[in-house]
């Protein structure tokens, strides 16, 4: 009998293969327990903006045969205000909230925010995981949430099987989903005047409706002991109502001031947002768990296109330090950017945009989301260990967008006026997880 | 089934019931009659169900269909599947050396202390039966040509040690020393820090010597194991032959200790370093130094 | 390279890697792997929270898996 590799070392091996052995062997007739994981996170923006507090609530068992059954519930509150489309101006500007009721101002030179903005979601989901077969998984999973003016059910299903003595394991999914939004005051015609003043309302819709198909084709292969990687491509598409109702652009003349109503002098011209009625999209995702001695290595890349002329890359990176005591420290950076929509203005040009009453462009939004920026996260995580399935974590990141949105020079109105200023939100996450 | 029995030993309970060949003894760190009562019986039914799960004399039990089989797959449970993975690594690591296989070559080999060896034709007759390479083991199927069979009891003793101890952790924070003849394994130190003290049975040394010593050792943490074959052997020409056996060729492996006892984390992993200590024959103690284990050598 | 080849490429590569037969561990070498933090989704209510923040804040979505259901906030 050859020494194989190093001193120690058989020693070693065993030590691992009788701890591999030992780990849940003899737990075929015990009572699996409810595993609860539970969390709280507080986001909020600067400059008054959007504050959310989403605690959330997940239940899981193991039904026997490792059948697993999953619950949460979800409740999201926001609260603030949110920028409603328009860009700043060197003079006031005064907006009608969506209710049609109120109204709100937006001071010289400060971005217009929707202050009328606040909502409470309640989502369920349930999930239902069990072997099929001698090497496939199957899952099936059901989602309803509801807010004040939104609606959405989703179902999903997925199945996955392993190859290669579980080092490479193949998944496909499936996900159904259905929205409907039934928007306060209605819902506005695209393109159409937002009523300011005595210009008429242009809200015929009752409630919208749009449907997601989703589609993920994945693999996840064990590299080595250390490395485990994954490759998912999701394909998607979406058709129906696409718009936020609650959205406006600003008209300008093209020396950049505010346009004038054509359906009423003493009114400026802000138009509804106008989306297409549907979008397919793709995305690449390559994600990574590297174990070094101690600690581990989370990074992934994802590549995102759809054909409203959105394309983005995402890379996130987390190291995950243990340092005595069952704790653990992990820094976060994620780096994102995309490119706007092909539909993505800042604002319309009156000349260029319009024509009269009728529009010369079909869909357009200034809805920041669609534009061109990127976002940098920073975050920092403390977890510990206090027992099986018992952890105490909290986490602190930092989220900035910065967005590349200009005027041309020759808009001299807009001078000394900050379009496009960067979003700053903080979120404190803090979760617990234990065993009953 | 038979029972067990609890008895109060100064301020610790110690539950004794014979199982796996031995006399397994659970010594509890408390002196609350009921507690100790009710982590002897768990232990006692752990160690049954062990043992009548894997043992080679009972009858429709998994390792009865699989040793059946006649060359059909079984689909074995989890606990087997991990056990068939730790030996399939066993054999990796002792390249061979040990494997469960091996067992049909009993056969062959009586080891009453008589000097009857037996023939080469019979042991070659049953070596092509012998052969962890020659089985099939993936994905929870298990597949052996006919005639062949496995036999766990290189690791069934020392993998209940761990069990029942792991158990009766999951039941108390006190103190616990789980041991089966000499093969045991430890919650942790005694209350108030205190080290368990064992005694390590003298052997049964050469009729001519007057060396006898019995070893007490101190032990907090950890596992001991040991394997031997202070009773099963064959005396011929002047060689004593072992009870271990080399799958390669079907004899005994020569010139090994008559005993080796191993410190290790667990006890599964204790008793692999002994046996593949004695599969090393006259190199035992080289290869357990080279491992940085603490052990002791009897020959 | 056209989007629709570029997608094609991609799924031929994550069927060549499933044809790796050689790559990976055997069962016993799977220790590491077993820990939480090796999991690929070991905290999901924290992705979920994720996930919810960039896909409102942000126009991508999806990518590590689906169907978190929908929100009344893209």
């Amino acid at each position: 009998m050859q020494l194989i590799n190093t001193p120690n070392s058989v020693r070693l091996a065993l030590a691992a293969a009788s701890s591999s052995l030992l780990a849940g062997a003899a737990h075929a007739e015990e009572k699996t327990p409810w595993l609860v994981d539970s969390a709280l996170a507080v986001y909020s923006e600067s400059d008054s903006r959007v504050t959310a507090v989403e605690p959330i609530v997940s239940l899981r068992k193991d039904m026997g045969g490792e059948r697993t059954l999953g619950l949460k519930l979800t409740l999201d509150s926001l609260t603030g205000a949110s920028p409603n489309g328009a860009i700043a101006a060197n003079e006031v500007q005064t907006f009608t909230g969506p209710s049609g009721n109120g109204s709100y101002d937006a001071g010289k030179g400060k971005t217009p925010l929707d202050t009328e903005f606040k909502d409470t979601r309640t989502a369920i989901a349930i999930s239902w995981e069990q072997p099929w077969g001698e090497r496939n998984r199957v899952s099936f999973g059901g989602n309803i949430s509801k807010e004040y003016d939104f609606t959405s059910a989703a179902l999903s299903t997925a199945i996955a099987r392993d190859f290669n003595n579980k080092n490479t394991t193949l998944s496909l999914g499936i996900n159904l989903e259905t929205d409907t939004i039934d928007a306060v005051g209605g819902i506005p015609d695209p393109l159409t005047s937002l009523k300011v003043g005595q210009n008429p309302e242009h809200k015929s819709g009752g409630t919208e409706n749009k449907t997601v198909n989703d589609f993920l084709l994945g693999v996840t292969q064990v590299m080595n002991r250390h490395w485990l990687t994954q490759l998912n491509l999701s394909v998607g598409s979406s058709s129906g109502y696409h718009s936020d109702p609650y959205k406006i652009l600003s008209v300008l003349n093209t020396d950049g001031s505010l346009a004038t109503n054509p359906e009423d002098a003493n009114s400026k011209w802000y138009l509804y947002d106008s989306r297409p009625d549907s979008r397919s999209r793709q995305s690449l995702y390559w994600g990574n768990k590297i174990h070094l001695t101690e600690d581990v290595i989370d990074i992934s890349y994802r590549y995102y296109t759809d054909d409203w002329g959105i394309k983005s890359h995402t890379l996130d990176f987390r190291y995950r330090y243990e340092f005595g005591g069952n704790m653990y420290l992990e820094p976060h950076v994620r780096w994102y950017s995309q490119t706007a929509a092909d539909f993505y203005h800042l604002y319309l040009n009156k000349e260029v945009d319009t024509s009269s009453a009728d529009s010369a462009i079909a869909y357009a939004s200034s809805d920041t989301r669609l534009g061109e920026f990127t976002g940098t996260t920073f975050g920092l995580k403390y977890g510990i260990e206090l027992g099986r399935n018992n952890e105490f974590n909290i986490r602190v990141e930092q989220y900035t967008q910065t967005y590349k949105a200009s005027a041309p020079a020759t808009m001299t109105a807009l001078k000394g006026l900050d379009l496009a200023p960067d979003l700053t939100a903080m979120t404190v996450l803090v979760g617990y997880s234990f065993e009953f | 089934m038979s029972d067990f029995s609890l008895h109060l030993n100064n301020d610790h309970w110690v539950g004794t019931y014979p199982a796996m060949a031995s006399l397994c003894e659970i010594i509890i760190d408390t002196s609350e009659h009921e507690l100790a009562q009710k982590l002897t019986q768990l232990a006692h039914h752990e160690t049954l169900r062990i043992q009548q799960k894997f043992s080679r004399y009972q009858k429709d039990n998994l390792l009865w269909q699989i040793n059946h089989a006649d060359g059909t797959a079984v689909k074995v449970d989890n606990e087997t599947a991990k056990l068939l993975d730790f030996a399939e690594q066993c054999f990796q690591l002792s390249e061979g050396y040990f494997d469960i296989t091996s067992g049909c070559l009993r056969r062959a080999w009586t080891f009453d202390g008589s000097d009857k060896l037996p023939s080469a034709e019979s042991v070659n007759a049953l070596l092509p039966f012998v052969g962890w390479r020659k089985i099939s083991w993936e994905n929870s199927y298990l597949q052996m040509p006919a005639g062949m069979e496995i036999d766990f009891g290189g690791i069934g003793k020392e993998y209940a040690v761990d069990s029942v101890l792991q158990k009766l952790c999951a039941q108390t924070n006190i103190p616990i020393l789980v041991n089966f003849g000499g093969d045991l394994a430890v919650s942790g130190p005694r209350k108030n820090g205190r080290a368990w003290q064992v005694g390590i049975e003298a052997l049964d040394t050469d009729p001519h010597s007057n060396k006898k010593a019995d070893k007490v050792l101190e032990i907090s943490a950890g596992a001991l194991a040991t394997s031997g074959d202070s009773r099963r052997f064959l005396f011929a020409n002047n060689q004593r032959y072992g009870h271990i056996l080399n799958p390669f060729t079907g004899w005994p492996i020569m010139h090994a200790p008559r005993s080796i006892t191993v410190a290790g984390s667990n006890c599964t992993q204790a008793g692999m370093l002994a046996t593949f200590g004695l599969l090393r024959g006259k190199h035992a103690e080289q290869f357990l130094e080279e491992q940085g284990s603490v052990f002791w050598v009897s020959r | 390279m056209p989007t629709k080849l570029k997608f094609c490429a991609l799924l031929i590569g994550i069927i060549l890697i499933s044809g790796c037969s050689n790559l990976g561990v055997k069962p016993w070498e799977r220790d590491l792997l077993a820990k939480k933090s090796m999991q690929l989704n070991s905290y999901p209510l924290e992705s979920a929270v994720d996930d919810h923040t960039y896909f409102s804040k942000e126009a991508s979505a999806g990518g590590r898996g689906f169907g978190g259901g929908g929100c009344g906030c893209n």
